[in-house]
């Protein structure tokens, strides 16, 4: 009896340690999980840590202390303890609804039970419904506001809710800026983290409004191809963010930034280097583009969204001349549509009624004006709403260059140049972003846009600094109506400074601000022409020279399906007259133009020659 | 996102009047009128119909396109105010479409209000009469915003 009772005994003792060591092991199992998953690049850019470090600066959107060492650890096990807990937080949400992408995210890897959007109502009201889809929507680079010149992204969601695309949710990132800002104080603060960002959300209507409507831009929706888990965890992730507040840097922590940082929880690779001085919302798209998902391209073909304007230009091209000239006798009269005999014609009814719209959002402040096309668009009116309503709504067609296509925004340019007897090698450095031989979806045409480029120049005598162009606007639009506030003004703005190598003076460094406007018209559908009246003033040269009156003209176009430049001007000084005025041939041209390199050449003669052979390398 | 005192003061009284609206609608029975009781009289839509000017409302306010899950229709966070604001905000692009006989932004009023596409002839007709009035071209987007709500409400009760 006694020998079957040290027996029992011995059977209890080693069931005891077995399981006890079974329990032990498993804890083991599950710490080196949490772990390893503390570690995983998912759980990471949940938290948006870059070199180990959060980029969001709401510490109230963090869990623990985020300064100290194993941050991401410390925050998990904390993410977990709560959702395990899910009390309801101050703002009235559980804590696995305030944070539901962490709980989609720990349920995806057995940690918790299994969790759905749908535990969330208000989450899922704000997404619009349980099925969805996520685009990126891109708005072309706007030339009135700096802020705006390389374009914008918003995250937007897609359902199938009858209201269609205007009612569905929004997400855009932001500097916080306040209204009449000091453009100076505007453009200092936003290169130089002077303001605070972040999200907030809205019907895409409003975005739609603004950007078509007011700013004249076009929109590009590129919809992302997304498993199940993909769309809910990037979903969750936004609706996090409504809560988290960064510091913006305009050329480094802007939009495409942080929308492209928010992404990343679900590609298998980063979209964007957080080293990258200089972030472009194309840039996002130029990455992700190349992108794989589950055998699918990570990004759809885009669609596009035209803004008021190209939709009046468009369908303004699809009059008849003859119905053309009766629109610009019509807004150039005062006889109305009845007395003109135009009150039969919807098709050409409407296109007025697209331009006349256009004009009063161009008006402005100028009363009389804006009076003026409110009683031509009354007359419009009238005339059109008694007449049949349409059936069908006209389709703007997509241009043929998608945004993403074209070169990176980046660049460093090695020369081979001869001026007079001179050999010399120069260097070009350029953040951003293209000049009037680039090709690409996302520039506008016929354009240039430069900010922060630096030339270094070397001969055998000497290394120096031949430029520093602080900000280069040119632009030569073409395909206007030329009806009033659409008549394709061309225009360019230069600030910085330079060594004119080709005023036969000695190379001194001149500061220079240049500014000029003019026409542009489209030449056998392949070319623009233009005239430009430019002026310039700059720090006095070698012979006290400032002040320069320079009328242009130029062609820009392809030839052999290379883009090319050619301008002939006229440089008038005005404090030496004729002594020192004389004419400046500039022509170049850009060769084997892809994403990442072209070859450039250029020729230009004023009182002294020089030609250049350029290497190019776009990152 | 642009921001001033005027158009914090702005925002301050729209979502006051939200607000206040809100708990005043939650303790009567009597519908709403989005423009009296909800805030959107106090937006600045006065005589500048241009749709800068609704521009610097919409930064200004940042608000979200969420409605409360517990918003009755008839609170000023159901869909009627949505429908409200988006007439107010976007009224020359609908009005445009109405006069052309289609398009996206009529279609979105034509669903948000639950109306059937059969009801845009019929509005068609009333906003060609509004057109013809001299008044009605003379007043202000917000005023004839809230016609067109009216109208439209009007037609799609009859389909």
């Amino acid at each position: 009896m006694s020998n079957f009772l040290s027996l029992l005994i011995a059977i209890f003792l080693v069931i005891a340690a077995s399981k006890s060591f079974a329990h032990n092991n498993t804890g083991t199992q599950q710490d080196e999980k949490i772990e390893n998953l503390a570690q995983s690049r998912q759980w990471q850019k949940l938290l948006h840590l870059a070199n180990g470090e959060p980029e969001i600066e709401s510490t109230a959107f963090f869990l623990s202390d985020t300064s100290k060492a194993n941050f991401a650890l410390t925050e998990l096990k904390y993410t977990i303890a709560k959702v395990t807990e899910n009390p309801i937080l101050e703002n009235g949400f559980s804590f696995k609804c305030n944070y539901p992408a962490r709980t989609l995210f720990l349920a995806k890897h057995g940690i918790i039970d299994e969790f759905g959007l749908s535990e969330c109502p208000q989450l899922i009201e704000w997404i619009g419904a349980e099925t969805f889809d996520i685009s990126i929507i891109y708005a072309d680079g706007y030339l009135g506001n700096p802020a705006s010149f390389y374009g914008h992204l918003i995250l937007k969601f897609e359902t199938n809710d009858l209201t269609g695309d205007l009612f569905t949710n929004s997400l855009n990132f932001g500097a916080t800026v306040p209204d009449q800002e000091n453009p100076v104080v505007y453009i200092i603060k936003g290169l130089f983290g002077g303001y605070k960002a972040e999200y907030s959300s809205n019907y895409f209507y409003r975005h739609n409004l603004n950007y078509t409507e007011v700013e004249m831009r076009d929109l590009w929706k590129y919809r992302l191809q997304l498993g199940q888990y993909q769309k809910e965890l990037l979903a969750a992730h936004a609706w996090e963010l409504m809560r988290t507040q960064y510091t913006y840097f305009f050329t480094s922590r802007n939009c495409a930034y942080h929308l492209a940082k928010a992404i990343e929880i679900i590609t298998p690779e980063d979209i964007l280097s957080s080293k990258h001085p200089f972030v472009l919302p194309i840039d996002v798209f130029k990455s992700m583009e190349k992108m794989d998902n589950n055998g699918m391209r990570l990004v759809a073909e885009p669609e596009y969204i035209p803004s008021r304007q190209s939709k009046f230009r468009h369908s303004f091209n699809q009059l008849s001349s003859a119905q053309q000239q009766s629109m610009k006798g019509f807004f150039a009269s005062s006889k109305s549509l009845k007395d003109m005999q135009l009150n039969k014609d919807p098709e050409l009814l409407d296109v007025m009624y697209d331009y006349a719209e256009f004009a009063l959002t161009q008006a402005k402040s100028d009363e009389e004006l804006k009076l003026s096309i409110q009683k031509k668009k009354r007359d419009i009116q009238l005339t059109r709403i008694a007449l049949p309503a349409n059936t069908e709504i006209s389709k703007v067609s997509k241009p043929e260059i998608d945004p993403d296509i074209g070169h990176k925004p980046s660049l460093i340019r090695f020369s081979l140049g001869k001026f007079d007897d001179t050999e010399f090698v120069d260097l070009t450095i350029r953040p951003a972003f293209y000049d009037l031989l680039s090709s690409g979806g996302s520039l506008l045409p016929n354009s240039a846009l430069t900010m922060g480029e630096v030339g270094v120049r070397a001969t055998t005598h000497s290394v120096e600094l031949s430029r520093i162009e602080l900000l280069k606007i040119e632009t030569f639009p073409t395909g206007a109506s030329g009806l009033q506030f659409d008549e394709g003004l061309a225009w360019n703005l230069k600030v910085g400074g330079e060594r004119n190598y080709l005023d036969g003076l000695s190379n001194s460094f001149e500061w220079y601000a240049q500014g000029g406007a003019g026409y542009a018209y489209e030449v056998l559908n392949t070319a623009t022409a233009y005239f430009t009246l430019n002026g310039r003033i700059s720090s006095p040269n070698e012979l006290d020279s400032n002040v320069f009156i320079m009328p242009s003209i130029g062609l820009l176009g392809s030839l052999f399906e290379q883009k090319t430049h050619c301008e002939l001007s006229y440089i008038y000084d005005v404090n030496l007259h004729n002594e020192r005025s004389r004419r400046k041939i500039q022509c170049g041209a850009s060769f084997l133009q892809s994403e990442t390199k072209d070859i450039r050449v250029s020729l230009s003669s004023h009182f002294e020659t020089q030609a250049l052979v350029g290497f190019s390398w776009y990152w | 996102m642009k921001k001033t005192l005027n158009t914090l003061a702005t925002v301050v009284a729209v979502v006051g009047a939200l607000s206040l609206s809100a708990t005043a609608q939650a303790q009567s029975e009597t519908k709403v009128n989005p423009w009296k009781q909800c805030g959107i009289g106090a937006m600045i839509f006065d005589d500048n119909p241009t749709v800068a000017a609704i521009s610097n409302i919409i930064w200004d306010l940042g608000t979200t396109a969420v409605t409360s899950a517990s918003a009755s229709e008839d609170s000023c966070e159901g869909a009627k105010v949505v429908a409200a604001q988006f007439i107010t905000e976007t009224y020359a692009s609908i009005e445009h479409d109405l006069v052309k006989g289609k398009g996206d932004h009529l279609s979105a009023m034509l669903n948000i209000m639950s109306c059937s596409d059969d009801s845009a002839q019929t509005i068609r007709t009333e906003l060609a009469v509004n057109l013809a009035n001299d008044d009605f071209a003379n007043a202000s987007t917000e005023a004839k915003a809230e016609s067109l709500y009216n109208i439209t409400e009007a037609a799609c009760s009859k389909s």
